[in-house]
């Protein structure tokens, strides 16, 4: 029966499962549950069993529950806080009495991959079958409702060395790099500095700063030296959860998510106890030894006042120690290695001790299984003089602690198995990344103290670049020592065959030994596919309890050794983190125009297009479209890329290119431009204003600026030309003025000349514009009398302002991108991007007039020749429909069956009265007239529009609107 | 209406934003924030927080080519590379120079040679330095809309940083006066440390289109750390060159 020791900090109220519950300050949730008499905490995943602390150090399953409607939170390592509802999570209807639990004695009708074999006829049933199994087994399920306040946050950190782990090694680390003046981040997965030490209480050897002091002595004396050290900074409950390419480290803390670069890396995540395998392992009342110990000296909880402690090496015994120094009694200590003495091994420096403290010592003893139901009751043993049951409520498991190292896999460094410690070591880390204390496997305290400080040390002078000052040689010295010692040291007891009953290997997954021995059987023989067949590994804390036993029961089972098994690939994360966490910023970005606002005033239906956001309409399509055809419109078109490219050599440049010249465009014209990739095929086009003898203004589509500026500087790289190209989109908000009023209206705002003879189509000019520097272009796209006026973008809302009052008595309208995309199309102007694709040329998207074949060379000219040299095969061409709906966008064109082209835009036409598009047909279908069925498409399977070939503008097909 | 009964409007990129926080104007036709109300209060948060400014309105010319910093050097308008030089007179010319090959000359909208005295480098008008520099060589053109400048100060400016942006920021990898190509909450820009009173700070050359995405993204990020928008008063100037007090109409 778990107990409170001594009175503990102020009272704090919580619930479980509904019912009211009091922890104590500095409890964790699952610490308070266990004081209060609640120890089962979870039920398993496949077969329900009951499932209670097992680590108290937030690695395995055990302890997952859901707080406040967040579920998988591990218990053990979470702080309680007063009025917190917690419950339960994988059980029905209650944690206490879980129907599902019928499946664990029904469990030889449940072989490993079961459901691969089982489910999988009659396939239609499969959607039933998974509904019914992802409801009968999983974890923690989330509301799909609840908007819990993760508030996830993102850091960006830097520093010259980053040590992982606030052990004792790593205390050490940071402050010797600390010394050498490097500024370090140190990071723990705990709330405060100290590791093991924390929960020790036997004298600390091998470095002055801790010499004569007991571990918990230690474990202070460190956490107030790295306080007072400023160059550290110590990121408390913070899991280093990946290391990638470029020392980056993702950690979590709490809801931030920290990216730390380090060019320096010091790994000191410890070593970590792990399950022992026998019968019935997971009973509740079997913990890690170092889990007792936590709950007694950080949560100031004993599970039970006397234990039996089961270990396969000289830890255990250390262990034993340390757990009756914390007032919980030793009754035996069960080692399943053969006596030391008889064995021709040094005997453990505790036997006195623990002899004299009362414990049995029961060597070369096996554990066959666990007594007792809903918690442990006892543990039979077999020993050289046969089998006995030990009786106890607290079984501790003591097997000699395996090397963390998963963050150093991550980064590619595989583990070596050392027969000698009978562990996986690490193998050689890259440059930048020192792996030191426990993880070494030499696990005496002045070689961990050491390591850790030599590392710290030689990590801060290789980040700073600072002379080398005998470091090295240090370290190859207590390199030298490591390896004597670890020559010295023996092997843990082999792990036995596994007999009957469930043996737990992974408890994430409740896979048991028996079930990887099937798994073997049915060939999946190397640890890799055993993995995915059986799931051992996979669960919630991605094998940080399993991996190492996994490797050794397969080689066992396959006769072979865990230096050949390996370990499976390590990936992170190390410990699950919230989708939350890991998700971009939840701003994205968004580009507005410079008269955003009067678009909002107007009423705007906005539409994305790339980060810009446009008006698509102002509530009345038609009307808009009615407006520019018999009076004005206004519409945006700030969004429109804009590049200065200016110099002696930019004319020459632009006729490079471009497939079409423009050396020769005379000052104040403007130029369409049409722009090829290397194999000829249309990349984007737009228009090119010579406003000075070397000073050309390019426009580009929306989407393609970038692009387009990229390209341009990229043929201009390691050129000699003298040429200079400059963004300047953000510089000017941009208008287009159309319809056959646009004149009066331009006439009331400037005192230029804006007759047609003065200021003819084509015609570029910087004038003064509604009292604003300006340059007006004659070009317009919606088929009608137009100006495009660029002015600078802090007078754009101005220059809005201003041509909305003076149009307003002409009947000026605001139009968006709806009404202009019908207006384009009445014109049948194709928009590069959406009418072409990776595939069209110039020549058969209808543009074959801007190729000038005679110029002796520009980009794609070799593609283009070739194009023209065997005729277009596809040709973009208008449509109108005669009978039937309008067509989706992609929908296909279809002849007897067979595809002869696809719709690319497809609108009604108000001004028409009927829906017109363009469309990609072969060569020979795009004849005038041509009758074509179009498919409807997505929604509207089986239907057809009937429609025929229209290869001229619809509006206005001899552009004399345009150019009046 | 005739076009000379027009009066120009320049508007801030966040005039609708700065009007909201009750924003007292530079003037009628030039909406940048003079300060919100407490010139004050808003002193105090540069001093204890983070403040956010968009002072302004700045004109501003790129100058590209191969000789720029060369130009620049004979203009006296920069010394090097990679780094802010700061107008030397009161409503002088900022240089930002973050490549040999290229720079953003800056300078506080409206200041040029006072009438009656001979101009020099320090007052010739933005315009005339774009000819001198055009005859020498490099293209000059005009982007006094294409960016905005903030200002972000205070003591708590760090931890903010390393949530803005994946780039360091420290003192350590951008000194006083150094400037920095970095992506800002996911958009890139130029920024340039340039501390205040010795408290550290940033200039930012933001984009026009992207600078209410960018203010509002950093006013939600930084409301954990302290960080509150403020007037250019806030700064006792508008002005670059910080030290020389009253400049274009501030106070």
């Amino acid at each position: 029966m778990a107990e409170r020791l001594g009175g503990g900090g102020r009272a704090i109220n919580f619930s479980w499962n509904g019912r009211r519950h009091e922890g104590r300050d500095g409890d964790t949730v699952a610490s308070a549950l266990l004081a209060d008499g609640v120890e089962v905490l979870s039920r398993s995943f496949k077969y329900h069993r009951p499932r209670a602390i097992l680590c108290d150090a937030g690695r395995c399953p055990n302890c997952m529950v859901n707080v406040d409607g967040i579920p998988n939170v591990r218990s053990c390592v979470t702080p309680l806080r007063e009025g917190m509802d917690v419950r339960p999570q994988n059980a029905w209807p209650s944690i206490g009495f879980d129907v599902m639990s019928l499946t664990d004695r029904f469990n030889r009708f449940l072989p490993v991959g079961f459901y691969y074999k089982t489910f999988i006829r009659p396939r239609a049933l499969w959607p039933l079958y998974e509904t019914v199994l992802r409801r009968a087994a999983g974890i923690g399920r989330i509301d799909e409702h609840g908007h819990p306040e993760l508030h996830p946050r993102k850091r960006h950190m830097f520093a010259d060395v980053a040590v992982i782990g606030g052990g004792p090694a790593g205390c050490l680390a940071a402050l010797e790099a600390a010394a050498a003046g490097a500024q370090v981040v140190l990071i723990d997965d705990q709330p405060e500095l100290g590791g093991h030490l924390r929960v020790r209480t036997s004298e600390v050897a091998g470095d002055q700063r801790l010499e004569g002091l007991s571990g918990r002595e230690a474990a202070a004396r460190l956490r107030e030296l790295v306080a007072a050290e400023p160059r550290i900074e110590h990121l408390a409950d913070a899991t280093a959860a990946g290391l990638y390419e470029g020392n980056l480290i993702g950690v979590t803390q709490g809801a931030t998510f920290v990216r730390l670069r380090a060019p320096q890396i010091v790994l000191a995540t410890g070593q970590a106890e792990r399950p022992m395998l026998f019968r019935d392992n997971d009973r509740p009342g079997i913990m890690l030894a170092s889990a007792v110990l936590r709950l007694v000296w950080l949560q100031r909880v004993r599970p039970a006042p006397e234990a039996v402690v089961l270990t396969d090496d000289d830890h255990g015994w250390r262990q034993a120690t340390e757990l009756i120094a914390a007032g919980v009694g030793v009754t035996a200590l069960v080692d399943t290695r053969p006596d030391a003495a008889a064995a021709g091994r040094s005997v453990p420096a505790e036997r006195a001790a623990l002899r004299a403290a009362g414990v049995e010592i029961l060597a070369g003893a096996r554990p066959e299984r666990a007594l007792g139901g809903r918690h442990v009751t006892g543990l039979r043993i077999h020993t050289p003089a046969g089998e006995r049951d030990l009786r106890t409520g607290l079984v501790a498991l003591a097997g000699r602690p395996e090397p963390v190292l998963s963050l150093l896999a991550q980064e590619g460094v595989r583990a070596r198995w050392d027969d000698q410690l009978g562990e996986f070591v690490p193998g050689d880390p890259p440059a930048g990344i020192t792996v030191a204390g426990h993880m070494r496997g030499a696990g005496e305290d002045p070689l961990v103290l050491a390591g850790g400080a030599l590392a710290g040390r030689a990590a801060g002078i290789a980040a700073r670049g600072l002379a080398a000052d005998g470091t090295a040689d240090r370290i190859r010295d207590h390199e030298r020592r490591v390896a004597e010692t670890v020559a010295g040291r023996t092997p843990p007891a082999p792990l036995p065959r596994p007999g009957g009953g469930k043996q737990f290997v992974c408890f994430c997954e409740d896979v048991t030994a028996k079930e990887l021995k099937q798994g073997i059987e049915e060939g999946f023989d190397t640890l890799e596919t055993l993995k995915r067949y059986s799931t051992v590994m996979m669960g919630p804390c991605q094998g940080k309890m399993c991996h190492g036993l996994s490797a050794r029961v397969h080689a066992g089972l396959a006769d072979s050794s865990p230096a050949v098994t390996g370990l499976t690939t390590a990936r992170p994360p190390f410990q699950p983190i919230s989708i939350a966490a890991l998700a971009g910023p939840h701003l994205s970005r968004i580009r507005r125009t410079a008269m955003h606002e009067r678009h909002d005033a107007l009423g705007a239906k906005w539409i994305d297009m790339g980060d810009w956001k446009r008006p698509l309409h102002y509530g009345d399509v038609a009307a808009e479209v009615r407006a520019v055809h018999e009076a004005v419109g206004l519409i945006d078109v700030s969004t429109l890329g804009a590049l200065d490219v200016s110099g002696a050599d930019a004319g020459e440049f632009l006729d490079w290119i471009h497939p079409n010249r423009f050396s020769d465009l005379r000052v104040g014209r403007v130029r369409y431009r049409a722009m090829l990739d290397d194999a000829g095929i249309v990349i984007d086009d737009g228009a090119v204003a010579r406003l000075a003898a070397e000073r050309f203004f390019v426009s580009t589509t929306t989407g393609n600026l970038d692009g387009v500026d990229q390209w341009l500087r990229w043929w201009l790289a390691g050129s000699q030309r003298r040429v200079a190209v400059t963004d300047v989109t953000g510089h000017y908000a941009a208008v287009n003025l159309a319809g056959p009023r646009a004149r009066e209206v331009m006439a009331k705002v400037t005192d230029l000349d804006v007759s047609r003879a003065a200021m003819p189509y084509l015609a570029a000019v910087e004038g003064l514009v509604a009292g604003v520097p300006a340059v007006i272009l004659r070009i317009g796209f919606v088929g009608e009398l137009g100006f495009e006026i660029h002015v600078p973008a802090d007078y754009g809302a101005h220059l809005w302002d201003t041509l909305v009052q003076a149009g307003r008595p002409l009947g000026l309208a605001p139009f968006g991108v709806e009404a202009q995309r019908v207006l384009r199309l009445e014109k049948q102007h194709a928009i590069v991007g959406q009418d072409t694709d990776a595939l069209s040329t110039p020549l058969e998207a209808g543009m074959g007039w801007v190729v000038k074949a005679e110029k002796p060379d520009f980009i794609g000219r070799d593609s283009s020749a070739a194009v023209a040299g065997r005729g277009p095969r596809q040709v973009l061409t208008g449509f109108e429909i005669v009978e039937g709906g309008v067509p989706a966008e992609g929908a296909a064109i279809v002849r007897h069956g067979t595809a002869i082209g696809r719709v690319t835009s497809s609108k009604w036409s108000p001004t028409l009265n009927r829906a017109i598009g363009l469309a990609w047909l072969t060569s020979d279908e795009a004849v005038e007239g041509r009758s074509l069925t179009i498919r409807l498409g997505v929604g509207r399977e089986g239907q057809t529009s009937s429609a025929v070939v229209r290869t001229r503008p619809f509006y206005d097909p001899d552009g004399e609107r345009l150019r009046s | 209406m005739s076009p000379e009964a027009v009066t120009p409007i320049r508007r801030s990129p966040l005039e609708s934003i700065h009007a909201r926080l009750g924003a007292r104007w530079r003037s009628e036709t030039e909406r940048w924030p003079v300060s919100y109300g407490d010139e004050e209060d808003e002193a105090r948060i540069v001093r204890e927080g983070i403040a956010l400014a968009e002072p302004g309105p700045y004109d501003k010319i790129a100058v590209r080519g191969r000789s720029t910093l060369v130009d620049l050097r004979w203009l006296g308008l920069a010394a090097g590379a990679g780094r802010l030089e700061p107008a030397r007179t009161p409503g002088g010319i900022n240089a930002w120079v973050p490549a040999e090959d290229e720079a953003i000359l800056v300078r506080l909208a409206g200041v040029g040679a006072p009438r009656g005295r001979a101009a020099t480098v320090a007052t010739e008008s933005l315009a005339e330095i774009a000819e001198k520099l055009r005859s020498a060589g490099p293209s000059v053109t005009d982007v006094s809309s294409g960016y905005t400048v903030f200002r972000l100060v205070g003591p708590r400016l760090h931890a903010l940083l390393q949530e803005l942006s994946p780039v360091d920021l420290s003192a350590r990898a951008v000194p006083d006066l150094g400037i920095v190509a970095a992506v800002v909450v996911g958009c890139r820009m130029l920024l340039a440390r340039r501390d205040h009173d010795g408290l550290p700070g940033f200039v930012l050359l933001v984009v026009r289109d992207e600078a209410a995405y960018v203010w509002d993204s950093i006013v939600e990020l930084g409301a954990t750390h302290g960080l509150r928008p403020v007037g250019a008063a806030a700064f006792r100037s508008p002005d670059l060159t910080e030290a020389h007090g009253a400049v274009g109409g501030v106070r």
